[in-house]
C-alpha cells in the first residue's frame, strides 16, 4: 500500500472517529448542520459531476433530488399513516414498509430514471440552452409536486417521514459518493467525459460516444442528487415543494461555483462555506453590541453577505476557491509527481491524469 | 357573455401581458446577443425602478413622471451593476456572468427589503388610468392602453435606433461578432452600457406600468416578470430583438388561454406547459422562432 | 493545494465548533420565536412577529411573568425549510427557551414542531390553519388559530344562509395548502348541504393577473351566486379590483387574508362592495380590547396591524404567558400542562378554550361585510355539526 491509499485510509478513519465524537459530544442543533452539512456536499459534487466534469450546466438539480427524496420518503413511510396521508398509490404500496438503505438507492434510481428519460432528448443542448432546458424540469418537477396531493400531500409537504438517518449514514454515503466520483473522474469514462466538455467535435473524432458519455454522466450526477434528496427528507423528517424551488437552484449553483467547477475539493470547500458561514452571521441578524457598536436587527444580512461573497468571487478569483486544482496527499507530503519535480500541485480538472 | 366575446376577451387580456412580457424579454435577449449572458438580475433592476419611482408617487406626482422616475431609477440601476459588475466580467467564461447576476439578483431583493419592508407597496392610484376602456362587451383598463401603447412605441424606438443610428448598427455588429466589431473600432465597453441603457429602461417602463395595472409591489415582484420575460425572450430566439416581442406576445396568449379554457385539474399545470413548450421549441429550433443560428447543439 | 493552505483549512474546520453567540441576559424568561422576514412569507410573518413583540413589550412593562422579564429570541426562517428547521434546533438545544411560539405556515410549523416536540418544549403555532395540526405531532404542540375547516364551513354556510346562494364558483392559489384547503372545505360544505359549484379555478402564487378567470366568470351562464377566492393575503385587494372594474357583479366571500387594513384602499371604494369574509375577529374599533392592540401597534410601528396575523402573533405571546403564570413552576413541562388549563382566554384574534384534548382553541370565526369602506362585524359563528 503507498502512502497516499494509506492516507486516504487515514482520512476515513479519523472522519469516523470524528463523527463518533460529534454524535456523542455534540446537542441535535450542530448535529443538524453538520448533516445538512454532508448532503450538500453530495449535492454539490454530484452537480460538479455533470456540470464541471461533464460540461453540463444543469438547472434541473433539485428536481433530481426531489424525485429521490419523495420516492426513499414514500418507501419507507409507516404503512398505518399512508393510506391517510397520501391515498393516491396502489394498495400493495402503502402497505409496503422499506427499510432505509433500499429505499435511499430506489430514490437514486428513480432519479436517474427520470435522467435518462429527460436527458436523452435535452443533452443534445449545449451551454445556455441546457441551462434553460434543465431550468424547465425543475419548474416542471415541482408543479407535479404540488398538485398530485394524493400522491405528495402537495403544498403542505409530506411531514412526518421516520428520522431514519444520522450522521453516521450521511457520512458513510458521503464518503461512498467522494470515492466513486474521484474513482470515475480518473477512469476512463472520466477522461472521455472531459473531453466531451473541451472540444466535442475531437472527442468524436476520437472514437467517443459523445451523447452516450454525457447521457451517462448525466444519469449518474442524478442518482447521487436522489441519494442526497433522500437523505434530506429523512433528516428533516419532511419534504415540501418548496425546498426544491428556485433558491435551491441558486444554492446548488452557488455551492458548485463558489468552491470551483471540475474540483471534487472545491465542491467540499463551497459547500461548507454556504452551509456553515451563515450559522456565524445569524446571531448577528437579531442586532446587538459587535466590539461596542450597537447594530440594529437587520433581516436578510446573512443573504445579502453571501451574495456579496458570490460576486466578489466571480470579480477577482472566477474559477472559485479551488480552481480546478484538487486536494493530494502529494502535495501535502511533499511526493514528487510521477516523473516530475517535488512540491507540485496535481491538477483535477481539464487535462491532467493520474 | 358569449362565447366569441369570451375568446376575444382573453385574446385582448393576453395580449397586454404579452406586451407586458416583451417588454422584460427585450432586454434580457439585447444583453444576451451581445454578451452571452443571462442577467438573472434583470428583474430585481425592474422591481428596483418601480421602488425608486414610488416616492415619486407619493409626493403627488402624475403618471407620466412616476414613469418617467422608474425609466430613470431601472437605467441608472442596470448602468450602475453593468459598470460594477458586469462589465469587469466581460471577458469572463458564460458561467461567470451567470453566477454574479445570480449574486446581484439576490442581493438586490434582500437590499430593497432591508430598506422598505416586506408589505406590498404601490404607486398612489392614478385616477386616469385605472378607467376602464371597453370595445363592446370586451373590458380593459386605461392602463391595459397604456401598456400596449407604450410597449409598442418602445420597441419602435429601439428598432430604429437599432436599425438606423451609427450606435444601434455598432450594437448589432457586436451582437454579430465581437471581436470583428472591435477591430472595426467599436468601443466595446461603451456599446456593452448602450445595450443595458436600452433592456433596463423598457424594464423600468414595464415595471411602472405593472405597479399601475396591479397595484402590488414586494421585492420579489421582479421575479416572475424576469423568469416569464426569460421564457419569452427565448421562445422568440434570445438574441433577436423581433424574437423577443413575438415571444412574449406568444407567451401571453398562451397563459391566457390555457387557464382561461383547460379543466382546471390540467390547468395548474400552466406553468409546466410554458416551460414544455419551451423544451420542445429549444429541441426542435433551438435558436427560437426568430434566432440566428448558432450552435446550440452539440 | 500546498500544505500550508492544507492547515489553514484544518484550523478553520476546527474552528466551525465556535459558533458565537451574542447576548443573552441571565435571569429572564425565554421564549424563542422563528417567524420568517424575507422570502415569500414575510408579509405574513413580519406583522406577526411586530405582534409578538408589543406582546412582550407590554407584558414587561407590568413587571414581567412572575416576576420575571421576558426575553424574546427570534430567529428567521427565511421562508425556507432547513432554515426553519435549523431555528428550532438552535432556540431548543443552544438557546435552551422554555417555550416557542412562531411560524404562520403548517408545513413550516410540521418541519419544526417535532423538534420541540422531542425536547419536550410547548411550541405555540401561530398562523398554520391545517386542522389538527397539532395532533400530527404531539402534546407539546398547539395551535392558536381556528383550522381551515371552520373558516370555510362557516363561509359555506353564511353564503348558503344569509346571501340565499345557490351556486358558486370557486377562486383559488393552487400553490399553497392553506388556499387549496379552504377551497376544498368550502365546496365540501356548500355542496353538503345543497348548494352546486359550478368550477374551481386556479392560479399561482405570484399571478396578479387574473383576467383569465374573471373573463370565464363572466362567460359562465347562469352566472354563480357567490364567488369564493380562496388567496393568500395581498391578492385579495388586486383580484376585487379586476374582478369589479371588469363588470363582475356578483358577491365575493375571502378568508382572513382579506383582513388587512389596505384592502379598501388598494381595491378601490368603488370595488370593494358586496364584499365579506371571515377572519378570527373583527380588527375594528367596537371592540375595547382591539381598539387598544390596534392603538398600541400603532404606537410602536407607525402603521396599523397589517393582517391578521399581527393580532395572532400577540396573542400567541399572551397565551404563553398566561399559561407560564399559571403553571406551577417555570419548567417547560409545567407551562406546557398549564396551557391546558386554559379556558377563557380573551385575545384579540377570538376567545379560545384550550382546555380540549385537540390542543387547538375553540374559537368562533367572525364575518364581516364591507360596507361604505368600513369593515362591519355581522356576526361570530362556528359551523354547525356535520
Amino acid at each position: 500500500m503507498d502512502r497516499t491509499t494509506s492516507a486516504t485510509l487515514g482520512a476515513v478513519v479519523l472522519l469516523a472517529a470524528a463523527v463518533w465524537a460529534a454524535q456523542n459530544a455534540l446537542n441535535p442543533f450542530y448535529l443538524q448542520i453538520l448533516g445538512l452539512l454532508g448532503i450538500n456536499i453530495i449535492a454539490t459534487v454530484s452537480l460538479n459531476f455533470a456540470a464541471g466534469f461533464g460540461g453540463m450546466f444543469s438547472l434541473g438539480h433539485p428536481a433530481f433530488m426531489a424525485i429521490g427524496g419523495y420516492a426513499a420518503a414514500i418507501l419507507t413511510y409507516p404503512a398505518d399513516k399512508k393510506a391517510f396521508r397520501i391515498p393516491g398509490y396502489p394498495d400493495w404500496l402503502l402497505q409496503l414498509e422499506v427499510p432505509f438503505l433500499p429505499a435511499l438507492l430506489i430514490g437514486g434510481v428513480a432519479a436517474a430514471f427520470v435522467a435518462i428519460l429527460v436527458g436523452w432528448p435535452v443533452l443534445r443542448l449545449r451551454g445556455h440552452y441546457l441551462a434553460v432546458a434543465t431550468l424547465g424540469l425543475t419548474v416542471i418537477v415541482q408543479a407535479a409536486i404540488v398538485n398530485l396531493v394524493d400522491y405528495t400531500r402537495g403544498a403542505l409537504g409530506l411531514s412526518g417521514i421516520p428520522g431514519l438517518t444520522n450522521l453516521w449514514w450521511i457520512a458513510g454515503v458521503l464518503v461512498v459518493t467522494i470515492y466513486v466520483v474521484h474513482r470515475l473522474v480518473h477512469s476512463r469514462f472520466g477522461r472521455a467525459l472531459r473531453a466531451v466538455r473541451d472540444d466535442y467535435v475531437a472527442a468524436q473524432m476520437s472514437g467517443v460516444n459523445v451523447a452516450r458519455t454525457r447521457l451517462i454522466g448525466f444519469t449518474i450526477a442524478a442518482f447521487f442528487a436522489g441519494i442526497a434528496g433522500g437523505l434530506l427528507g429523512h433528516l428533516l423528517r419532511i419534504l415540501t415543494p418548496g425546498q426544491f424551488w428556485f433558491p435551491a437552484v441558486f444554492l446548488g449553483v452557488a455551492m458548485m461555483i463558489l468552491g470551483g467547477m471540475g474540483s471534487i475539493t472545491g465542491s467540499i470547500l463551497g459547500a461548507t462555506i454556504m452551509t456553515v458561514l451563515p450559522q456565524f452571521i445569524i446571531p448577528f441578524e437579531n442586532g446587538g453590541t459587535v466590539l461596542g457598536v450597537t447594530v440594529p436587527p437587520l433581516a436578510g444580512l446573512t443573504q445579502i453577505i453571501i451574495a456579496l461573497i458570490l460576486i466578489g468571487v466571480m470579480l477577482v478569483k472566477p474559477e472559485g476557491l479551488a480552481g480546478a486544482k484538487e486536494f493530494s496527499w502529494r502535495a501535502v507530503f511533499g511526493l514528487p509527481r510521477a516523473g516530475e519535480g517535488s512540491g507540485s500541485v496535481r491538477r483535477g480538472g481539464a487535462g491532467a491524469d493520474v | 357573455m358569449s362565447a366569441l366575446n369570451e375568446f376575444l376577451q382573453h385574446v385582448a387580456n393576453g395580449l397586454v401581458l404579452g406586451f407586458l412580457y416583451a417588454l422584460v424579454g427585450i432586454g434580457l435577449s439585447m444583453v444576451y446577443g451581445i454578451l452571452r449572458m443571462i442577467n438573472f438580475a434583470h428583474g430585481e433592476i425592474l422591481m428596483a425602478g418601480v421602488y425608486l419611482a414610488l416616492p415619486v408617487s407619493a409626493l403627488g406626482a402624475p403618471a407620466w413622471l412616476v414613469l418617467l422616475a422608474g425609466v430613470a431609477g431601472a437605467t441608472l440601476m442596470g448602468l450602475l451593476i453593468q459598470w460594477a459588475i458586469y462589465r469587469p466580467l466581460l471577458k469572463s467564461p458564460e458561467v461567470t456572468l451567470l453566477v454574479a447576476s445570480l449574486g446581484v439578483s439576490l442581493l438586490l431583493q434582500n437590499l430593497v427589503l432591508m430598506l422598505t419592508s416586506p408589505q406590498p407597496k404601490r404607486p398612489a392610484p392614478a385616477p386616469l388610468l385605472d378607467q376602464p376602456f371597453r370595445i363592446g362587451e370586451i373590458v380593459l383598463r386605461n392602463v391595459d392602453l397604456a401598456i400596449v401603447v407604450l410597449a409598442i412605441a418602445a420597441m419602435l424606438a429601439t428598432h430604429l435606433f437599432l436599425k438606423h443610428t451609427r450606435d444601434g448598427r455598432a450594437l448589432r455588429a457586436l451582437a454579430q461578432d465581437m471581436n470583428a466589431a472591435r477591430m472595426m473600432g467599436v468601443r466595446v465597453p461603451f456599446m456593452v452600457m448602450i445595450c443595458f441603457l436600452i433592456g433596463s429602461a423598457l424594464a423600468g417602463v414595464a415595471g411602472v406600468l405593472i405597479g399601475y395595472k396591479y397595484g402590488h409591489l414586494t421585492p420579489l415582484s421582479g421575479f416572475l416578470p424576469g423568469l416569464k420575460g426569460f421564457v419569452a425572450a427565448v421562445i422568440g430566439g434570445i438574441g433577436s430583438f423581433p424574437g423577443a416581442v413575438v415571444g412574449g406576445i406568444i407567451l401571453g396568449l398562451l397563459e391566457t388561454f390555457l387557464v382561461g379554457y383547460l379543466p382546471d385539474a390540467l390547468a395548474q399545470y400552466r406553468d409546466a406547459y410554458v416551460f414544455l413548450v419551451l423544451i420542445l421549441v429549444l429541441l426542435v429550433k433551438p435558436s427560437g422562432l426568430f434566432g440566428k443560428p448558432e450552435t446550440v447543439k452539440v | 493545494m500546498k500544505r500550508r493552505t492544507f492547515l489553514v483549512a484544518t484550523t478553520a474546520a476546527v474552528g466551525v465548533a465556535l459558533l458565537p453567540r451574542i447576548g443573552g441576559a441571565a435571569d429572564t424568561l425565554k421564549i424563542g420565536t422563528i417567524f420568517s422576514l424575507t422570502g415569500s412569507y414575510a408579509t405574513i410573518e413580519d406583522p406577526a412577529l411586530k405582534g409578538a413583540r408589543l406582546a412582550v413589550k407590554q407584558i414587561n412593562a407590568a413587571g414581567g411573568v412572575k416576576g420575571q422579564q421576558i426575553e424574546l429570541i427570534q430567529y428567521d426562517g427565511k421562508s425556507t425549510l432547513a432554515d426553519i428547521a435549523n431555528a428550532a434546533q438552535r432556540l431548543v438545544h443552544e438557546d435552551k427557551v422554555t417555550a416557542i411560539v412562531g411560524v404562520c405556515d403548517s408545513g413550516f410549523y410540521l418541519a419544526s414542531a417535532p423538534i420541540a416536540q422531542d425536547a419536550g418544549i410547548a411550541y405555540l403555532d401561530v398562523g398554520g390553519t391545517v386542522p389538527n395540526l397539532p395532533e400530527q405531532i404531539g402534546e407539546y404542540a398547539h395551535m392558536m388559530p381556528f383550522g381551515d375547516d371552520y373558516q370555510a364551513y362557516v363561509a359555506a354556510e353564511f353564503a348558503l344562509k344569509d346571501l340565499g346562494a345557490k351556486s358558486a364558483f370557486v377562486l383559488r392559489d393552487g400553490d399553497t395548502d392553506y388556499t387549496r384547503a379552504i377551497a376544498q372545505f368550502f365546496q365540501e360544505r356548500f355542496q353538503k348541504r345543497g348548494g352546486k359549484v359550478i368550477e374551481e379555478s386556479s392560479y399561482h402564487t405570484g399571478d396578479t393577473d387574473y383576467s383569465s378567470h374573471i373573463t370565464k366568470i363572466r362567460g359562465t351562464s347562469p352566472p354563480p351566486d357567490v364567488i369564493y377566492a380562496a388567496m393568500n393575503p395581498g391578492d385579495d385587494a388586486t383580484f376585487v379590483r379586476q374582478a369589479r372594474e371588469a363588470g363582475v357583479k356578483i358577491p365575493i366571500i375571502g378568508g382572513d387574508a382579506f383582513d388587512n387594513p389596505d384592502l379598501v384602499k388598494n381595491g378601490g371604494a368603488n370595488n370593494t362592495v358586496d364584499l365579506y369574509f371571515t377572519t378570527h375577529m373583527a380588527m375594528s374599533k367596537d371592540n375595547p380590547l382591539v381598539a387598544k392592540f390596534i392603538d398600541a401597534y400603532k404606537a410602536e410601528y407607525g402603521v396599523p396591524p397589517e393582517n391578521a396575523f399581527a393580532g395572532l402573533g400577540y396573542d400567541s405571546v399572551n397565551l404563553m404567558a398566561d399559561a407560564m403564570n399559571k403553571a406551577t413552576d417555570l419548567s417547560s413541562k409545567s407551562i406546557n400542562d398549564a396551557i391546558f388549563t386554559i379556558t377563557a382566554f380573551t385575545g384579540v384574534t377570538g376567545n379560545a378554550d384550550f382546555s380540549n384534548k385537540k390542543r387547538a382553541p375553540d374559537k368562533e370565526v367572525t364575518i364581516i361585510a364591507v360596507k361604505d369602506g368600513q369593515f362591519v362585524p355581522i356576526g361570530n359563528r362556528k359551523p354547525t355539526a356535520e
